[in-house]
């Protein structure tokens, strides 16, 4: 393992690029030494980064470009960010505002950015800007504090691109994620702790996971009107609410259950035409409804129960569905109707007791008359035939 | 009918309080002519006014008093319109005052379609107050501001309509403790129709929001309703204008709860505030019936909440909204059901085999039981080769 740094505006692949004339290979920590590096091609490294360092000197500043229009990009880390310390990271940044990591593409790249830990070191700022239309596969862990993910600037006038992470990120109470673009699509393959996304734009944001509150709301807004958000996973609120819309014009979607907590709702909607539509169970804590909002829908179909205190205990409000304790069709006498939803006309014949075997129940007191056994019909014949015979 | 008007300050009952040393009749329409006339007895008038005239001369001003500290006063107001008509321009010139320390209880039998800019009774005491007729006036009806007084209450029987105006109620309801007892329907139109403070409000009747609200909620306040809370253009509760009740407020509605098309019917934003619907819940238009962090619904009541979908109208329901159970005579026996879990089938359904061929059984299936001719013939077989035949 050892330090590389830049020592000229270039490409990664280009040798002159580099102290020592060599690339960086896979056990270096690379800095970017205030000069611009392009990653033309393919990397592994243990951390990149644009801070400053005694000994080699390197100078804070610079940042690593991908700028690739077409094709797909692998970028991969193996640093893992056990504590501060200068050789375990994979992303580090210097500045606030500054940098580090800048994707600029036109068409068609797909970045995999491959990072374990993937955290920057201390400063809030624009870590990873995305301008053009390419589709970033993030995967790590995104636990830090403050996250990697949080850093995730996607840039005004982007378009058309898709950023999707997999992973959990959970944020660290003061710096969501700026998801900036107008017509951007986040998609999240994870549970969503604490802050992570602050919407900026109308972006289509997709989750596939939980968004589970802390201290802060994981899924807010900050500008912008006329995005949708979709939650395939459940919300749940901690002293923050799981979603916390002020932003006009919203569509916020949860394919799950909403649950509030005892000092908020699990959603909150307030803004002037957001429309919350909840497909799963609703669960009000402490009086504190599921979901607070001027427009809320339901799901068509779905079985769904919103569960509310009552001034003594619990009460359940269902969907016709979810109620289970009519019988079923099979079990009802044929052609009784049933049910105040009037759809339910029961199937069961019970013949009458003249075609039942003497002695079967039939019906609810009735038991069956048919007499003509075999039996008896044996015994019949028997003594027709010896009247006979005598 | 004759217009009466006091000549100096005194009680009603004094024949040199009026003009032409008489006392007014019931059928005339009494001004305060800038003097201020203690209503010491029961009366029945036409209008009590304290607006100017200008013949007979009349000056505006002037206020009819009640300070009875104890007992009952009548007062009766014949005008269909407005019995009481307020001039005044300020809380001290309310066209009558009422200053009780405890215990008075008075009874005005009117109509109020106040044109003052004020409304036309202001109490400034601890007393029961019945008032007897709609309100509908441009300002209204009643003010309280007193909050030292304790358990003050103001009845009202009739209909109250918001103003025509916004910024102003027909009811001012500022005194802490004070609780207000409205039979009728409420009305918010082009200004609200009750705003409140600190107070109790009781209605018995349906409450309507319009342009804005019928309540401008502020702090403190408790609300409830038994009848249906029902929002126009503006919320049925809320604060002015299009602005929710921030203050902590606790509504409870016995009664439906619908939206409009464009409002909830109830909006309070303060993570405090309490609604408890214990009625039905309709929601108009995707948007829905109330606004409120905090909510309960019955405990026991048979509820229904009315929900837009991307297809058509859904609604949630309290379990006992699920009805129409059929008999257990017509149940499979052993078949438990119903809500309650307390209902159990009794209608014995027998095996295909007990029953005759062909006849139906169950839900597909029919019975199986007959004599089949190979059978038949291998019995008879067997007799006669007993028999020896």
């Amino acid at each position: 393992m050892a330090i590389r740094f830049a020592v000229a505006n270039g490409n990664w692949s280009n040798t002159a690029t580099w102290n020592g004339g060599t690339l960086p290979a896979s056990n270096d920590d690379v800095f970017s030494n205030n000069f611009t590096v392009t990653i033309n091609q393919d990397i592994t490294a243990i951390s990149l980064r644009n801070t400053s360092n005694v000994s080699p000197a390197i100078t804070q500043g610079g940042k690593f470009v991908v700028d690739g229009n077409t094709g797909t990009r692998n970028v991969t880390l193996t640093g893992t960010r056990q504590s501060v310390s200068f050789t375990d990271s994979g992303l580090w940044q210097a500045t606030s505002a500054a940098t580090l990591f800048e994707v600029t593409a036109t068409s068609g790249l797909t970045l995999n950015l491959i990072s374990p830990a993937g955290s920057p070191n201390t400063n809030i700022g624009f870590l990873v800007s995305i301008v053009g239309n390419c589709t970033i596969n993030y995967s790590g862990i995104m636990n830090q504090n403050p996250g990697f993910f949080s850093q995730f600037n996607v840039a005004v006038g982007a378009s058309n691109g898709t950023l999707t992470i997999v992973g959990n990120p959970i944020g660290n109470g003061s710096s969501p994620a700026r998801i900036f673009a107008p017509g951007y699509t986040v998609n999240i393959i994870g549970n969503l702790t604490n802050d992570i996304l602050e919407i900026r734009a109308a972006a289509t944001v997709n989750v596939t996971g939980n968004a589970t509150a802390g201290s802060a709301v994981p899924i807010t807004w900050n500008g912008g009107s006329g995005g949708v958000v979709t939650v395939t996973g459940n919300v749940t609120a901690a002293s923050a609410a799981g979603i916390n819309n002020n932003t006009t014009n919203q569509t916020i979607i949860v394919n799950g259950n909403v649950t509030a907590s005892s000092a908020t709702n699990g959603i909150i909607g307030n803004a002037i035409g957001t429309l919350v539509t909840v497909n799963g169970n609703l669960i009000n804590v402490s009086d504190y409804a599921a979901v607070l909002a001027l427009r809320l829908r339901i799901s068509p179909s779905t079985s769904q129960i919103w569960t509310s205190q009552t001034v003594s205990g619990n009460r359940q409000l269902l969907t016709t569905n979810a109620f289970t304790n009519y019988p079923i069709v099979n079990d009802v006498r044929f052609g009784v109707t049933y049910s105040n939803l009037g759809s339910l006309t029961g199937s069961a014949r019970i013949p009458d007791p003249a075609s039942v075997t003497f002695g079967v129940p039939t019906g609810p007191t009735a038991t069956g008359t048919a007499v003509l056994t075999r039996a008896q019909l044996l015994a019949d014949f028997g003594a027709l035939i010896a009247a006979y015979n005598g | 009918m004759a217009i009466r008007f006091a000549v100096a300050n005194g009680n009603w009952s004094n024949t040199a309080t009026w003009n032409g040393g008489t006392l007014p009749a019931s059928n005339d329409d009494v001004f305060t002519n800038n003097f201020n006339v203690t209503i010491d007895i029961d009366i029945t008038a036409i209008t009590l006014r304290n607006l100017s005239n200008a013949s007979p001369a009349i000056a505006a001003g002037g206020q009819f008093i009640l300070s009875g500290s104890s007992g009952t006063r009548v007062i009766t107001l014949t005008d269909v319109t407005s019995g009481v008509r307020s001039g005044g321009a300020a809380i001290t010139t309310t066209a009558i005052r009422i200053n009780s320390t405890s215990g008075a209880t008075v009874t005005i039998n009117s109509d109020f379609n106040n044109a003052g800019s004020q409304p036309a009774i202001f109490c400034n005491g601890n007393c029961i107050v019945n008032l007897v007729g709609s309100s509908t006036g441009v300002f209204g009806s009643f003010f309280s501001n007193n909050t030292n007084a304790n358990g003050g209450t103001l009845n009202i029987v009739g209909n109250i309509a918001g103003n025509v105006f916004a910024g102003g109620g027909s009811l001012i309801l500022g005194s802490t403790n004070y609780t207000t007892n409205i039979t009728g329907n409420v009305t918010g139109s082009g200004g609200w129709c009750i705003t409140t403070n600190s107070t109790t409000v009781n209605i018995t009747g349906n409450l309507f929001g319009g342009t804005e609200p019928a309540i401008n909620a502020g702090t403190s306040c408790v609300i409830n309703i038994t009848g249906n809370v029902t929002a126009g253009t503006a919320m049925a509760i809320g604060g002015g204008g299009a602005v929710a009740a921030t203050g902590v407020i606790t509504v409870t509605v016995n009664g439906t709860i619908t939206s409009s098309s464009t409002a909830v019917a109830i909006s309070a934003t303060n993570v405090l505030s309490l609604v408890t619907a214990n009625g039905n819940l309709v929601n108009v238009n995707s948007v829905n019936a109330f606004y409120c962090p905090r909510m309960r619904i019955s405990p026991t009541t048979s509820q229904s909440w009315t929900f837009q979908t991307s297809g058509s109208n859904r609604q949630l329901l309290t379990t006992n909204a699920f009805t129409d159970f059929p008999s257990v005579n017509d149940v499979r026996f052993g078949v438990t059901y119903s809500n309650l879990g307390s209902l159990t089938g009794l209608a014995r359904i027998p095996n295909p085999d007990s029953v005759a061929f062909g006849v139906p059984v169950g839900p597909t299936a029919t019975g199986t039981a007959m004599i089949t001719r190979t059978q038949f013939l291998t019995d008879m077989g067997a007799i006669a080769s007993a028999y020896n035949i």
